[in-house]
């Protein structure tokens, strides 16, 4: 480049006034060109200000929220809220266990009217520990009226004054022990179950119920040393956001933004298309670059780059028209049946977005691999069949591994653009905003989730301009936007590496 | 990879059996490769013949002139079906209308399904529309700053980390964009779901593509031409226009019909900038020169995010979502194809 | 030759448009522009030849926000604007006006193989908010439910919360459809869901309707308000109406509007 512009810069001292015409146009010319590249990098450069300046407003908004939800007593009522629904989801693992017997007797042939004559002391049972709950339940309820009441208020600039929410505790006090005698009265005299594994099942819930039941007088102290006047410090609305493992919006009591079950989601959305989609490329480019025939190689690389111009909204279509359901009919089938989470009722789920993401993938990581290992130089190879190794010895300790980092690179890039990808995951991942329930192993793969894509597509339309919620769906962006900026970057360093090396 | 355990070449020289066991090793492995291969090609394979079958028994008819022109041509309606005297009547909507004139049926027992009449006219319209407006925008920035960024710039480290930065920007999600250009252009600066607003969209989501594939192009071509013609007299410019950007056109039209694909392609980033589920007037059909701008238009992607995510899957459906996504999923393909025939017709004529 | 003839029906389109099209931008709620709406118009414009419509349907909130900002005449809404909306309106000078358009009842829908007979209000309460999450809970065969709702922007999502389930929130385990008629896909090919859609859409393959505390969805019971889940819709407007818009208001709410409105599955006003 230097020694282009010292050739120009000789050609200076001839000037006429014809070449000092030419120079002036040159100069526009060159100012014209200079000028594009300016406003392109000004414009990206704003695309990246005008994210984070929208993003970053939602950390102000959502302390905001923050505040006024321990001002106004809503935390002090989702203290409560945590023992009923702990009492809740007990009730939900007793009928659980019903099933579970309900369902062994039916395998032994019992009858309807058997079973629940059988099952009838469990009933009294479930039923009175259910009953047990209602107090709270409706305390719960009666004070979360009250704290709206108070959340209101308090947004139209009266103070909110906490203290009529607080002198409920003398009742909380004596619900909570009037439960402590129910149930201690219930498992005092528990009822048996004739097949063991319920059995089994039944005496975890016991065991948790008088975890459970320990409990109670921590409850009671942290809603004793409750203060709504201890200050929400700057950083909780950071990690309230990037650590929060709830995602509600619109609610009528509190949202909440946490980004953790939409990046749960993208992840494992990802996880699927790479599993899917890096042994398949790999494979292929491999394939392609040193096994197969040049007819092959000319009908087969076009083809596949030609699955790439697949458009996605074109393929979440397909997810939705045949892929899905034929994953769950799969599944339906008697001889799978031994497979723990089959069948699937959802057929939108993680599984159904990772496989035709998978075909995303395929194409970017099959043409960045195979390029990569179509320039290993032609030396080592020779080498290697000099030395007497065969091909497949060549392939897999001289060609791959000296083309690594291209793979790798490759990959990097896929997941890129899997992780970015909106319309297939929009129509097909399901769009259920929880963290998947990992207890079920590899069956959490086949379950709904929601992905950060996803959420901006379906709820960008909705919000209104400047809210928490416009705002929060930014700072999604913004996540999204890093991620890919790094996952890019290290495709970059490590390709780059991978360079030298190999000279 | 030195210390790889397993048969030493020699080892493979000298007995015959390893060696038949390395042989058959192989073929597992080249076979499973293969395997693999055709396995990527046959599920794309089925997907193409899916949309293709099902969706070419829309447009394609039996009769001249062989192309359904009214899929092609009429805007979408909303569908009846009733049963009629024993027969089965699925009618579109202006159809339907004039056979009520003449006719008595009960509105009770009449069905109907949105967008599955008519065809998708007003959206082939919107998709070029947008298409050319922001590939112009593109190019035309695109280029030139790839122009400046090869033939002009010392390539000083300010360059090379705008460099880095558009390489980086190129795999932002185009969902991030969307939101970008729906902050910017729809709210903040009042231009509304517009065309404007997508051109613009879409245009800044392909141009860090544009600009590295174009530099890439224009690096490619030898130093050599350049000095050549510097040191013959040329000026800095007619150098370029004559002796350089004519070897990096084919790389450059390369990259821009990918982008092509890529602008007509995407859903994400027009779903709040561009995009309408419904609309009647055609973009010519506005009263001020200014109004085109300033119209949101329908747009292909997103009618077949529409009739398959609002419309229910049935026998009446699945005409509208099949035929839009096999006239989409055409387009797109041609233009990638145009893409590949082209970068191998150019790249036989310009060796070096 | 060809070329000035396109030319000339390219400007004559121009001229054309110019004399007479009108345009009424409508946004807002997907049960009302889904079905309901788009057909208002196509009768519409059948009896008022040269008006057009642009009708973007992504729910109840996107149309308050549009009559907000001003970027439609028409705002369909499937709820009433909260008090924070009214309050961003006054705050940019526009007067939110409701106008009754429809009665509408939501109707839970659940697989047409499910043999549950009926549900109580509490006991869709305890569905929806995932206190209960098996069939056999409220007298199903067992089997994990399956809920599905509609997005958050929706009118339904946030009506259904008010009628049904006590402002609680849904639980974590639903799923978020775009539209009504997506949850009765999906609700009519999964045998364990259970989801809610207007009464437009109950007439989706594989599923049914099941009654609340013995009362079916239907005109009857929304207009004697014996059915639990009913609710009216929207048309939000920018104080009163004016144009086109007003006569398309009227068209809706006047006795043709309402046969359609009949027709497509609404209770009328009257």
């Amino acid at each position: 480049m230097s020694v282009l512009t010292e050739t120009a810069g000789l050609q200076a001292p001839r000037a006429k006034s014809a070449h000092r015409k030419g120079r002036a146009l040159e100069n526009v010319i060159r100012l014209f060109f200079g000028g594009n590249a300016f406003v392109a990098v000004v414009v990206l450069v704003l695309i990246t200000l005008f994210l984070i300046r929208e993003g970053f407003g939602f950390f102000g908004g959502n302390l905001q929220n923050l505040r006024s939800y321990r001002a106004a007593g809503l935390e002090y009522v989702d203290i409560m809220r945590t023992q009923a629904e702990a009492h809740a989801a007990l009730s939900r693992a007793l009928s659980e266990v019903r099933v579970r017997e309900a369902r062994k007797l039916a395998e032994q042939g019992r009858s309807l009217e058997e079973m629940n004559s059988a099952l009838a002391g469990f009933d009294q049972f479930a039923t009175s520990f259910s009953d047990a709950g209602n107090n709270l339940a409706g305390l719960v309820s009666d004070l979360g009226d009250q704290a709206i009441a108070l959340k209101e208020r308090a947004a139209t600039g009266e103070p909110a004054d906490v203290a009529a929410l607080r002198s409920n505790y003398p009742a909380y006090e004596q619900i909570s022990a009037a439960t402590t005698v129910e149930i201690n009265a219930l498992l005092a005299n528990p009822p048996q179950l004739s097949t063991p594994e319920a059995q089994r099942a039944f005496d975890k819930v016991k065991a948790r119920m008088r975890t459970s039941l320990a409990e109670f007088p921590a409850e009671a102290q942290r809603l004793r040393e409750w203060d709504p006047g201890r200050p929400v410090r700057w950083y909780e609305s950071i990690t309230s956001f990037l650590l929060g493992k709830e995602w509600i919006t619109a609610s009528f009591w509190q949202d909440w933004y946490g980004v953790i079950p939409l990046l749960a989601g993208s992840v494992m959305v990802s996880v699927v298309a790479l599993t899917l989609a890096v042994p398949f490329g790999v494979a292929s480019a491999v394939y392609i670059s040193e096994i197969a025939t040049r007819p092959e190689q000319n009908l087969i690389k076009p083809y596949i780059e030609f699955i790439a111009a697949i458009p996605s909204v074109v393929l979440g279509f397909f997810g939705i028209a045949v892929l899905g359901q034929a994953i769950r009919a799969l599944s339906e089938l008697p001889i799978l049946s031994w497979v723990p989470f089959f069948p699937l009722s959802e057929r939108l789920n993680v599984f159904t977005a990772g496989a035709l993401l998978a075909l995303m993938a395929v194409p970017t990581i099959f043409t960045l691999s195979e390029d990569a290992l179509r320039n290993v130089p032609r030396a080592f190879k020779e080498a290697s069949y000099a030395l007497g190794a065969n091909r497949l010895q060549t392939i897999a300790r001289v060609i791959v591994p000296s083309s690594l980092s291209g793979i790798v690179s490759a990959i990097l890039l896929g997941l890129g653009r899997v992780i970015g990808e909106t319309m297939v995951v929009l129509l097909c991942a399901g769009n259920r905003i929880a963290i998947p329930d990992f207890t079920e192993g590899l069956g959490a793969f086949f379950q709904p989730v929601h992905t950060m894509t996803g959420i901006i597509a379906q709820e960008m339309g909705e919000v209104v301009q400047g809210s928490i919620h416009y705002r929060a769906l930014f700072m999604v962006g913004l996540v999204l936007f890093f991620l890919t900026l790094l996952i890019n970057l290290a495709a970059q360093k490590i390709s780059a590496r991978y360079r030298m090396s190999i000279g | 990879m030195e210390k790889g355990g397993g048969a030493s070449p020699s080892s493979i020289l000298h007995s015959p059996s390893s060696r038949r066991r390395g042989w058959l090793l192989e073929k597992t492995i080249f076979w499973s490769f293969r395997l693999a291969t055709y396995l990527v090609l046959a599920c794309a394979t089925y997907i193409f013949l899916d949309i293709g079958i099902k969706g070419s028994s829309v447009l394609f008819t039996k009769s001249p002139p062989f192309v359904n022109l009214e899929f092609l041509s009429q805007a979408p309606e909303t569908l009846y079906v009733f049963d009629y005297e024993g027969k089965k009547m699925t009618l579109g909507d202006r159809e339907f209308r004039e056979w009520k004139t003449s006719h008595e049926i009960n509105d009770a027992e009449v069905t109907s399904v949105a967008y599955s009449a008519g065809g998708i006219w007003p959206c082939i319209v919107g998709t070029a529309l947008l298409v050319i407006g922001s590939m112009a925008l593109a190019l035309f920035i695109g280029v030139s700053s790839a122009i400046y960024l090869s033939e002009y710039s010392r390539n000083g480290p300010a360059v090379r980390l705008v460099r880095t930065a558009i390489l980086n920007l190129a795999g932002v999600p185009s969902i991030v964009f969307g939101l970008f250009g729906f902050g910017l252009f729809v709210i903040f600066f009042g231009w509304n779901v517009s065309l404007l607003a997508g051109w613009f969209t879409l245009g800044l989501m392909v141009l860090p593509a544009i600009i590295t594939a174009s530099e890439e192009s224009l690096r490619a071509v030898p130093q050599g031409l350049r000095e050549g013609s510097l040191a013959l007299g040329a000026t800095r410019w007619q150098t370029i226009r004559k002796n350089v950007l004519p070897y990096a056109m084919p790389g450059i039209l390369t990259s821009s019909i990918l982008g092509i694909a890529r602008v007509a392609g995407e859903t994400a980033p027009i779903m709040f900038t561009a995009a309408y589920a419904t609309r009647d007037t055609m973009p010519w059909q506005v009263s001020r020169f200014s109004d085109f701008f300033f119209q949101g238009v329908m747009a292909l992607p997103y009618h077949i995010y529409v009739v398959s995510s609002k419309i229910p899957q049935n026998d009446y459906t699945a005409r509208v979502q099949y035929g839009a996504a096999f006239v989409f999923l055409l387009l797109v393909m041609l233009i990638a194809l145009g893409s590949i025939l082209l970068r191998t017709r150019l790249r036989a004529r310009l060796q070096w | 030759m060809k070329l000035t003839h396109l030319a000339l029906a390219i400007a004559l389109a121009f001229v054309s448009t110019e004399a007479r099209a009108e345009r009424l931008v409508i946004k807002g709620s997907d049960t009302l522009g889904a079905k309901l709406v788009p057909q208002l118009a196509e009768q519409f414009k059948a009896q008022n030849p040269g008006a057009t419509f642009d009708i973007a349907a992504e729910g109840s909130t996107t149309g308050i926000a549009a009559i907000i900002d001003g970027t439609a005449q028409i705002g369909m809404a499937s709820r009433r604007a909260k008090p924070a909306e009214i309050s961003a309106a006054s705050a940019k000078g526009v007067n939110m006006k409701p106008t009754i358009v429809a009665y509408d009842g939501i109707a839970v829908i659940v697989n047409a193989a499910n043999p549950i007979k009926g549900l109580t209000k509490k006991q869709v309460e305890q569905i929806f908010t995932g206190d209960i999450t098996d069939w056999s809970a409220v007298g199903g065969s067992s089997g994990r439910i399956s809920i599905y709702t509609r997005n958050t922007s929706s009118g339904t999502y946030s009506d259904f919360k008010e009628l049904a389930m006590k402002k609680r929130d849904y639980a974590g385990s639903s799923q978020k459809m775009a539209g009504n008629e997506q949850i009765a896909s999906e609700v009519g090919k999964n045998a364990n869901g259970i989801g809610y859609v207007g009464l437009a859409y109950i007439k989706a393959g594989g599923t049914k309707v099941v009654p609340i505390d013995g009362q079916l969805p239907t005109v009857q019971s929304v207009h004697a308000k014996t059915y639990p889940y009913a609710r009216p819709t929207f048309y939000y407007t920018n104080g009163e109406p004016t144009g086109l818009a007003k006569k398309f208001l009227d068209f809706t709410i006047g006795p043709v509007g309402q046969k359609i409105v009949t027709q497509v599955g609404f209770v009328p006003i009257q």
